[in-house]
């Protein structure tokens, strides 16, 4: 107690109003899936963890969301940070999870292993969020359409394993269940709600 | 120490020990102590003071089965020491200060240098407050004491 408390990192320096600015920004994100937005905080995230994961996380997790870290020992300061400030639980199962926080997507395990809800209660599916190097605007990328894009958005995200988008696509006709993702890269993220159609 | 807060002498014990005397002492009591320090460090906030409820859990006669006795409210903080040390405190009431100020000391007991100080020069006198002020309520309630007894009432000679 007296040695794993030592890395911690404060959490919101302005508990309530950042909390909600951060959260206002993830309604936006997933209200318009592929527009980047910014997460501009002064917070300073634990080790190998995004600013924007960390905000997000501080805004939206609490002790009814298991966790669930694709590398635990490199995301040791993470876990430690979201337990002690949500009291979020973290778990071995991916399965089992609420909220995925993987940083290093392409050696993801395939999305099939996460909760995608039921038909009675798509709500109770898990929420991916994926650091990554870098998002760009820029044509040859993925192509997105669907409900919140009024024209189709190209977008590129580095790091992905190849297989990513196809696996991605296989779970569009499962709607309403299905995952929601939100990839983080800095202080910058975007929305991949279920319902957003990707072409590659 | 013949308290009922003494849980003996391991780290833990210890820890537990000093953060339940700075937890119940006076906010007055901290602040004399922080005034009083040569060498005040830095700190910053891990977490903020913050006010929430806690459920107190009791047994019947205090043997019985746990039940929720009610809620009080209860502040906590946790500070990070420029020297590294994390010190957390949970204080009944609302008082920021009180909390913030025994977080502070709980980072600073524990680094060796400052817990020599401070053993004698603020966790003593403490201890002997709250010990007299707990023999005290205890001789008043003692002097309040009634004992039931039942006379004898002759029913079973007629």
């Amino acid at each position: 107690m007296l040695t794993d408390a030592q890395d911690l990192k404060p959490g919101f320096p302005d508990p309530v109003p950042d909390a909600q600015w951060a959260f206002r920004g993830i309604l936006h994100a997933m209200s318009y899936p592929g527009r980047i937005t910014q997460a501009g905080l002064a917070l300073t995230p634990p080790r190998s963890l995004d600013q924007a994961a960390a905000a997000i996380g501080l805004s939206l997790f609490d002790f009814d969301t298991p966790l669930w870290f694709d590398r635990p020992a490199v995301l040791a300061e993470a876990t430690n940070f979201f337990q002690f400030h949500c009291g979020s639980p973290s778990v071995a199962t991916p399965g089992e999870a609420r909220f995925a926080i993987v940083s290093d997507a392409a050696q993801l395990i395939t999305l099939e292993v996460f909760d995608r809800g039921t038909d009675e209660a798509p709500d109770r599916s898990a929420t991916l969020i994926i650091q990554v190097p870098e998002i760009t605007e820029q044509a040859e990328g993925v192509t997105l359409s669907g409900p919140g894009i009024k024209e189709p958005l190209s977008l590129c995200i580095d790091g992905l394993s190849t297989d990513f988008w196809r696996q991605r696509r296989a779970l569009q006709s499962l709607f309403p269940r299905g995952i929601d993702i939100v990839f983080t890269a800095g202080s910058r993220f975007i929305g991949l709600p279920r319902t957003t159609l990707v072409e590659t | 120490m013949a308290t009922s807060e003494d849980f003996g002498s391991t780290e833990f014990g210890d820890r537990r020990h000093w953060m339940g005397l700075f937890a119940k002492t006076d906010v007055g009591d901290l602040e004399q102590g922080w005034a009083n320090l040569s060498d005040r460090p830095e700190y910053k906030f891990l977490r903020a003071p913050e006010t929430g409820l806690v459920m107190i859990r009791g047994r019947a006669g205090g043997t019985g089965q746990a039940f929720n006795m009610g809620e009080t409210t209860v502040t906590r903080c946790a500070v990070k020491l420029a020297n590294g040390s994390t010190g957390h405190a949970y204080v009944a009431g609302r008082n920021r200060r009180h909390a913030e100020l025994a977080a502070v000391f709980d980072g600073l007991m524990q680094c060796k240098d400052y817990r020599l100080m401070l053993d004698g020069a603020l966790l003593a006198p403490i201890e002997r407050k709250l010990v007299s002020r707990r023999q005290q309520a205890a001789a008043k309630t003692a002097a309040t004491k009634v004992d039931f007894f039942t006379l004898v009432r002759g029913e079973d000679e007629c």
